[in-house]
């Protein structure tokens, strides 16, 4: 009996083992891998400024903290555990969705092997991937200390720093993704949007764990953010520090962290913290699907269940309303008639949009110009989650060769799909921005190219990665950062806060078209089908 | 109407999908024959201008369509072998998205041809909940859009039912009356009552194009009835290609393809076109 047990436990070891490096290398190989690394890398040099330029990557009360192993892995550490949980999420989100699409979902379920054995096992394939660019992070901070460091390279501390702080967040991202993944009513775009939240309400969270006492909600903070603050605390005063691209006094002494800043007991804590970040896991486990059909279906089933789904079911007559916009398409030629049918298609599939589209025209026109700001904000994060699948809606449906054959071909499709994404992004904020060129020019000027440049990288995203959250996800958090940071022209990428300035408009002009050049270049590479 | 030279199609250095192709087709029915991995999806992609050939020229009515794929893109049809269907979307708005961006102006020819394919009275129902055989009609509504002139359609029949395997024969043989309908398979019954031509394809290159009529003339005199006991079957199915295999009583009745008389009493027989086809592969020697 006891020989059994053991033989059963080493298989269902051997295959988490196979499906975990099955899934890494999977992951490995995508394209969206690429993109997130070269973001990982130019993330890492944004961030740890040249101090020469006046920026430090930490400073406190106007001083500089010198770039010594313990500062730059800390401060790297810091600002990595707040973004890969939002990046890790969306890059490790779909497979199960892919499996059901394939077939190979039903294999799984048919498969002999418990459904236990293959949660974990999808885990631990998601956790050694967001581990891989965790390293690759490292890397890149290895060698911005090489070239901009104040001291020598300790490879201890920032491997002591990195597993502390990532560690538990590693745990938890890779728990959250199999759980929505795992249980049908968080699959697809609803479960996106509540992780949003979710990684929204952490971030949140953060400043009244700090005020309200640091000690106990350390095991509590996943993310690792209280415990870097605690291991500050001591040092210096964390509140009136700054983390990222951080101005500082030249005039003032730097400062320098010590190489130890990790106690034994916030270390306790941190492993404390691993057996939180593994609730989501331990939750999936009784939750999956096991590719039932009766739970989960690549259609209709799963679609209907998805509340926005079910709304859209609720709107559906409003469907009817694109028919004039579809005739149209028809009659006007070339790439303006083909964007004018992905805008009816988009409307179509979604009359939650068409709902929202004809409800939003009123309080444009006659809103006082202060509240015309949120409305255009609130506009902008519809409009963005609607378009984010645009560009990917063809190879989602297994239609790109079919949209490829048509007149203009998978060249023309790229960019008929970024003027549909423009042309509904006027829909729903053109009398808005009308009305605030009146007033504003340059906050006018800067929601239009704001939406220009989110157009531009949504299209390019959508077709280098391959994914729609690849966008969705950057967009997420771009859209976060610019509501909750209220000064810089470069963060008010909409004119959310009327900081932006005519130079900034412009700056994110040109990001949009070097998008849009950069997601021609890979469409011109790539096969349609 | 469409001409294929020297085409040829590579990925990297060391795989050849398409070698030396060269074709001349008119309208009728062209049954595109071959094992998977032919080659036959990528030729017909390169037709349907989704990717370009490594080298040599496809025209259509003298127009060099590698150069201007819009050219035969206006009139084409073209049915992939696998493809899906767009979420919360109808087959009707399915049908009026693919029509918009065709330029199709005439509303009246998406319901004309939803009921063609007998789907009209399933318009208004999402496409994403159709059967394979429902969606396989709904795309073949689609690519008939723009009244093509050339009908690119791969595996068409795969998944259907033999009664809608039965209509789908039919429509493109009406079809071929009067358009070029190229339609790749390896069923062979799916092309031997439909195709006035076939062109028969082997590991990327072109080795037979010729009607039905000829390649069975040929295969006449290589296709063999044969009557053996069970242990001369086994050691017989080492030495030559046995076509079908049959136990009755005490003795297994064999159709073998064999270039010559495999056994003593073996007698020639009239083959079936797929034994023609095997034949072919089997009995013929290699073109050079």
């Amino acid at each position: 009996m006891s020989s059994t047990s053991h033989a059963a436990s080493h298989a269902a070891f051997d295959t988490i083992r196979t499906l975990a490096g099955l899934e890494a290398r999977v992951r490995l190989r995508r394209p969206s891998t690429l993109v997130a690394l070269l973001a990982v890398v130019a993330l890492s040099w944004l961030m740890i400024s040249d101090p020469a330029d006046g920026h430090t990557l930490i400073a406190v009360d106007g001083a500089r903290v010198l770039y010594t192993s313990a500062t730059m892995a800390l401060g790297s550490a810091a600002l990595a555990t707040l973004l890969f949980p939002l990046a890790g999420f969306y890059l490790l989100r779909g497979r199960m969705g892919e499996d059901l699409r394939s077939g190979a979902g039903a294999v799984i379920g048919a498969s002999t092997r418990g459904g236990s054995v293959f949660v974990v096992g999808r885990w631990c394939g998601g956790v050694a991937y967001l581990a891989a660019l965790a390293c690759a992070f490292m890397a890149t901070v290895l060698v911005c200390h090489a070239v901009r460091g104040d001291g020598p390279i300790e490879p201890l501390v920032y491997l002591q720093t990195y597993v502390l702080v990532l560690g538990p967040m590693i745990l938890f991202t890779a728990g959250c993704a199999t759980l929505f993944d795992a249980w049908a009513p968080l699959m697809g775009k609803a479960g996106d949007l509540l992780y949003f939240v979710v990684w929204a309400s952490l971030m949140g969270a953060l400043p009244a764990f700090v005020e309200g006492g640091i000690t106990a909600a350390i095991p509590l903070d996943v993310t690792g953010m209280t415990a870097i603050m605690a291991a500050l605390a001591g040092h210096v005063d964390i509140r009136h520090m700054m983390l990222g691209i951080a101005d500082f006094d030249a005039a003032r002494a730097p400062l320098t962290f010590p190489s130890q800043l990790w106690t034994a007991t916030l270390a306790g804590y941190r492993v404390l913290s691993v057996l939180l970040a593994l609730v989501p896991l331990l939750l999936a486990l009784p939750l999956f699907h096991r590719f039932s059909p009766d739970r989960v279906k690549p259609g209709k089933a799963r679609a209907r269940r998805a509340p926005l789904a079910v709304v859209d079911g609720w709107l559906r007559p409003l469907s009817r309303l694109t028919a004039p916009l579809f005739a149209l398409a028809a009659r006007v030629p070339g790439t303006a008639g083909q964007a004018l049918a992905d805008v009816a298609l988009t409307l179509a599939a979604a009359p939650s949009a068409l709902a929202l589209l004809l409800l939003v025209q009123l309080p444009a026109l006659v809103l006082d110009t202060p509240l015309l700001a949120p409305l255009a904000l609130g506009c902008v994060a519809y409009w963005g989650i609607l378009v984010s699948d645009l560009p990917t809606r063809d190879g989602d449906a297994a239609l790109s060769s079919m949209g490829a054959a048509v007149p203009g071909g998978g060249t023309r499709r790229y960019w008929r799909q970024f003027a549909a994404a423009c042309v509904l992004g006027l829909m729903f904020t053109g009398l808005t921005a009308l009305r605030l060129a009146a007033v504003d020019p340059v906050r006018a000027l800067a929601l239009v190219s704001g939406m220009f440049a989110l157009a531009g990288c949504a299209s390019f995203l959508g077709r280098a990665s391959g994914t729609a959250r690849t966008f969705l996800a950057l967009f997420l958090f771009a859209l976060y950062v610019s509501v909750n940071v209220g000064s810089g022209a470069w963060v008010d990428v909409v004119g959310f806060h009327g900081n932006a300035t005519a130079g900034s408009a412009l700056g994110w002009t040109v990001v949009g078209v070097l998008a849009l050049a950069a997601g021609h270049w890979s469409n011109r590479r790539m096969p349609p089908a | 109407m469409l001409e294929l030279h020297d085409v040829t199609k590579t990925f990297g250095k060391h795989v050849t999908a398409v070698a030396n192709v060269s074709l001349r087709l008119e309208p009728g029915v062209v049954g595109l024959i071959g094992h998977n991995g032919a080659g036959k999806t990528t030729l017909m992609q390169m037709i349907a201008t989704l990717t370009a050939p490594s080298s040599g020229r496809i025209l259509f009515d003298g127009a060099d369509v590698v150069a201007r794929p819009d050219a035969i893109r206006k009139r084409l049809g073209y049915l992939p072998q696998d493809f899906g269907a767009y979420r919360n979307v109808t087959a009707l708005e399915f049908m009026r998205y693919f029509a918009a961006l065709k330029g199709v102006r005439d509303p009246a020819r998406i319901r004309r041809l939803l009921e063609l394919v007998n789907l009209h009275e399933q318009a208004n129902r999402m496409a994403s909940t159709f059967s394979g055989g429902m969606l396989r009609r709904l795309g073949i509504a689609q690519a008939l859009l723009n009244d093509p002139d050339v009908l690119v359609v791969d595996e068409p029949t795969a998944g259907l039912d033999p009664e809608e395997r039965l209509r789908f024969r039919n429509l493109l043989a009406d079809l071929g009356f009067h358009k070029l309908v190229i339609m790749s398979t390896h069923i062979v019954s799916d092309v031997e009552s439909v195709a006035g031509q076939l062109a028969i394809m082997r590991a990327g290159r072109l080795v037979a194009c010729d009607t039905p009529d000829a390649i069975l003339a040929r295969a006449r005199g290589q296709v063999w009835e044969a009557s053996v006991a069970p242990d001369e079957y086994d050691a017989l199915r080492s030495s030559v290609h046995v076509l079908q295999a049959l136990r009755q009583g005490g003795r297994v009745n064999l159709r073998i393809a064999h270039p010559t008389v495999p056994t003593a009493d073996a007698q020639p027989c009239e083959p079936s076109l797929e034994e023609a086809l095997m034949a072919q592969r089997y009995a013929v020697k290699e073109p050079a």
